[in-house]
């Protein structure tokens, strides 16, 4: 994984010779004779699938039909969606749909990433989601979850995407924890299909073979792009005869997989070049996606920065939910939260609401019928940024406010439980 | 004659289409008479024709050399340019707001992207080959790509080249209406694009004479030979093409797309023509204006004959049709017949109205077959209206 800049005192001239280069072997080309391609096989860009999804499918729930569920592992399943009006579903690999699950008259928000690829067709999204041990919704889905159910969603959003270039020569590396891996899919599956010269190579971690999710779809992608995509699996428990990687991907397993990476030769991939010159340019240096439980993640991050991989070339999806984080906030030692009055300016008109034990500023503002702004009900997108006027909050980390943001007083709504009374100014 | 062919018959076929490339450049080098226009096609064409600048498959820079033209002051200088201005903001629309929720099938015979009789493939009889239904399908369906690629990769000179000229001008209310245009082509580039990527999933790499003209106009210093290069060749050619497709198109999204653009097209050369009128007739030498009339009519010259879809060639017919052939066949086919119909019928009035056909340089357009259109209306006298009908 070596990055180092390649800036030469006579890069100019360089830039010179290789133009002269083109040149000749475009004359060389027509003297001899030499077919050429006069055309390219074009996909939608990052750009189109952006401008293609309306802005309300963000800022209000759309309603879809489950077509399908997917038994993935037994704590996993994957369910497709279609829109229920018939629209298609636009998406940027590696997003996630918000569900809106109703639960005993309460509206429960959970993300879940798309596993789906930009290329699978249909019009429809697949998702999936796995158990997370006490939580309501996953443990509803899994459990309860059949063909014909209608459910409301919010987005796609996130960030934790790639922008689709077909003359891209990317040199990805996902390194994947548990159900971690499902926008990683995404990913993998939209760049080898769009982006014909892209390299992909995974590094897949689990406890056992057995809670591996999507064994045969990768598989199968292995099988389908030879030579451009790669799938390591680490194991902590081994079956028999297992040839695969054994142990955690903790600080040292991360290392020593990255490390396995970079000795790998260095890539060239010209499976579907079509022109002699593409097929020998190198590709370009690394950039590393990230998606696990928070102990791998922060393993990975380690590793990398142990590497002199620049942070610039990482990228990171945070794969918990409220839910998920007030069950590990239990098992810590501070004090409970009690029920707080919640005053809501601006937007909020000055109301006062009160927000039962462990609810967050958001689910008490809508449970009163304020209407807050959101999308991610999850710190990912900042939607539902409002300034702490007064009193003090424990919000979840990490989140996405920016440092600017935070020193302006602004709180996620979304992340964030009152610890005392408090007001918060809603833009 | 007859011994070279016999000659070039030995050769394989690839190479035989690049002798027959190669002798038609020739033809087009020798046949300029004015060596200042030769100047400044020349060095253009050696990139655009034996170098491929254009399709090496990287970016391409072009060095740039006029100069920006400030005033400070400010002046309301014309009318009629403040008054498209002002139809320009009004005329301002959203790329978004296409249907583009329409499916495209490019193969499907119901809603054909072009008819059959646009590229009459029975006409290829005449040479011995037969075209399955199947193939003319397909053939249709390129054509169609490789017309829109162009269409796209010209847009893409007329947004840089609209910039240049809005810098270059030197009248206010031209800059305020440039800024407008600029919008306009990034819109039309955004469009095409997005029309190719999503729709048609095919982008044909730009034709060697479209970049030799771009590339001509790109690197000169002179700013009204841009403004004639773009405003009335380009736009010319363009509006041709595009009314041309819009007319003949059953595919809705397409029809729709074109129409819009069409109307802003309609703006783009009324600007030529005013902006240059006035320059040409009083701000420039006769020598300086005889020059740009002799580059105008290698141009149009060049527009006429060398869009001859030898990409698509290349990728069905090499091998089975010799290139003249080919040639032959295109400037013979109902579309294209009817596409030079359409961009002389609107560029020869143009040159005309700029003062750029004077009785000196009429027997060539007469020989050309040209002077047929030269009693038509200009661009300032047309309406949007009226090129859509």
């Amino acid at each position: 994984m070596s990055l180092r800049a390649t800036f030469s005192p006579l890069s100019l001239l360089g830039s010179r010779l290789e133009a002269f280069k083109r040149d000749l072997w475009m004359v060389a080309g027509d003297v001899t004779g030499r077919p050429r391609a006069s055309f390219e096989r074009r996909e939608p860009l990052g750009r189109h699938l952006q401008v293609a999804a309306p802005p309300r499918e963000v800022l209000s729930p759309r309603t879809v039909r489950v077509v399908r569920v997917v038994r993935e592992t037994d704590d996993a399943v994957t369910l497709h969606l279609v829109d229920a009006e018939g629209a298609a579903f636009t998406f940027l690999p590696g997003q996630f749909l918000t569900l809106l699950v109703e639960l005993d008259g309460e509206t429960l928000r959970r993300a879940y990433s798309i596993c789906s690829g930009v290329e699978d067709g249909g019009g429809g999204v697949a998702v999936t989601v796995k158990r997370v041990p006490g939580g309501r919704v996953s443990t509803h889905l899994l459990t309860q979850a059949r063909d014909g159910d209608t459910l409301r969603v919010l987005g796609p959003s996130g960030s934790f995407t790639v922008a689709l270039e077909p003359a891209r020569r990317r040199d990805l590396v996902l390194l994947g924890g548990g159900s971690g891996i499902t926008p990683l899919l995404s990913i993998a599956k939209s760049v080898l299909a769009r982006e014909p010269f892209s390299r992909v190579r995974l590094v897949f971690g689990n406890r056992s073979w057995d809670e591996v999710i999507f064994r045969d779809a990768l598989a199968e992608l292995v099988a389908a792009y030879p030579g451009r995509f790669a799938v390591r699996h680490v194991l902590e428990v081994a079956p028999k005869g297992w040839t695969g990687g054994v142990g955690r991907l903790d600080v040292e397993g991360c290392g020593a997989e990255l490390d396995a990476l970079a000795d790998e030769a260095p890539g060239c991939v010209g499976a579907q070049a079509n022109d002699g010159e593409k097929a020998v340019e190198a590709l370009e240096p690394p950039e590393v996606f990230l998606c696990g439980p928070e102990g791998m993640m922060a393993a990975a991050r380690e590793a990398l920065t142990a590497r002199r991989v620049p942070l610039s070339r990482v990228r990171e999806e945070r794969f918990s939910s409220p839910g998920q984080q007030v069950a590990a906030r239990g098992a810590s030692d501070e004090q409970p939260l009690k029920p707080q009055p919640i005053t809501l300016q601006g937007r909020g008109q000055g109301r006062v609401v009160v927000a039962t034990a462990g609810q967050t500023v958001l689910e008490a503002g809508l449970r009163a019928g304020v209407g807050m702004p959101f999308s991610c009900a999850l710190g990912g997108c900042g939607a539902c940024k409002v300034r702490l006027v007064e009193g003090e909050v424990e919000m979840e980390e990490p989140n996405c406010l920016g440092a600017e943001e935070r020193a302006q007083g602004f709180v996620l709504a979304c992340a964030s439980r009152a610890k005392s009374a408090i007001t918060v100014e809603v833009p | 004659m007859l011994a070279t062919s016999r000659l070039t018959n030995l050769l394989p076929a690839r190479m035989r289409s690049q002798l027959d490339a190669y002798l038609e450049a020739l033809d087009l080098l020798r046949n300029i008479r004015d060596p200042r226009v030769l100047a400044a096609l020349g060095p253009s064409g050696v990139r655009g024709i034996f170098l491929h600048r254009g399709k090496q498959g990287v970016p391409t820079q072009m060095q740039a050399a006029h100069a920006a033209h400030f005033d400070w002051r400010y002046p309301s200088d014309q009318p009629e340019m403040a008054e498209l201005y002002s139809r320009a903001k009004e005329g301002q629309w959203n790329g978004d707001s296409l249907p583009w929720a329409i499916d495209v099938d490019p193969l499907n015979p119901e809603v054909p992207l072009l008819p059959d009789r646009f590229l009459d493939l029975h006409m290829l009889e005449d040479y011995g080959i037969k075209v399955s239904e199947k193939e003319k399908r397909e053939i249709s369906y390129a054509m169609t790509a490789w017309m829109l690629s162009q269409f796209l990769h010209g847009e893409q000179g007329a947004l840089f080249a609209a910039a240049q000229v809005t810098e270059a001008v030197q009248f206010f209310d031209g800059k305020l209406y440039g800024a407008t245009q600029v919008m306009d082509e990034g819109r039309h580039v955004e469009v095409f694009n997005r029309y190719l990527d999503t729709k048609l999933n095919k982008l044909y790499q730009i034709n060697d004479n479209l970049f030799v003209i771009i590339d001509s106009l790109m690197t000169d210093g002179r700013w009204d030979m841009k403004f004639l290069g773009m405003q009335i060749m380009v736009e010319g050619l363009a509006l041709g093409a595009f009314g041309t497709l819009y007319r003949q198109t059953r595919e809705p999204l397409l029809k729709e797309l074109l129409k819009m653009v069409i109307q802003d097209e309609a703006r783009h050369v009324h600007y030529g023509v005013c902006a240059l009128r006035e320059h040409f007739t009083k701000h420039i030498s006769e020598r300086e204006r005889q020059e740009r009339e002799d580059w105008a009519f290698e141009v149009a010259l060049l527009m006429r004959n060398r869009f001859a879809a030898y990409e698509l060639f290349e990728e069905y017919f090499e091998g089975r049709l010799s290139r003249a052939n080919w040639r032959a066949f295109v400037n013979r086919t109902p579309g294209m017949v009817h596409f030079r119909t359409v961009m002389f019928s609107r560029l020869v009035p143009n040159l005309r109205e700029i003062g750029l056909l004077s009785p000196r340089v009429m027997p060539r357009y007469e020989e050309a077959g040209l002077m047929q259109y030269f009693g038509g209306a200009a661009a300032d006298k047309l309406t949007a209206e009226q090129l859509l009908s």
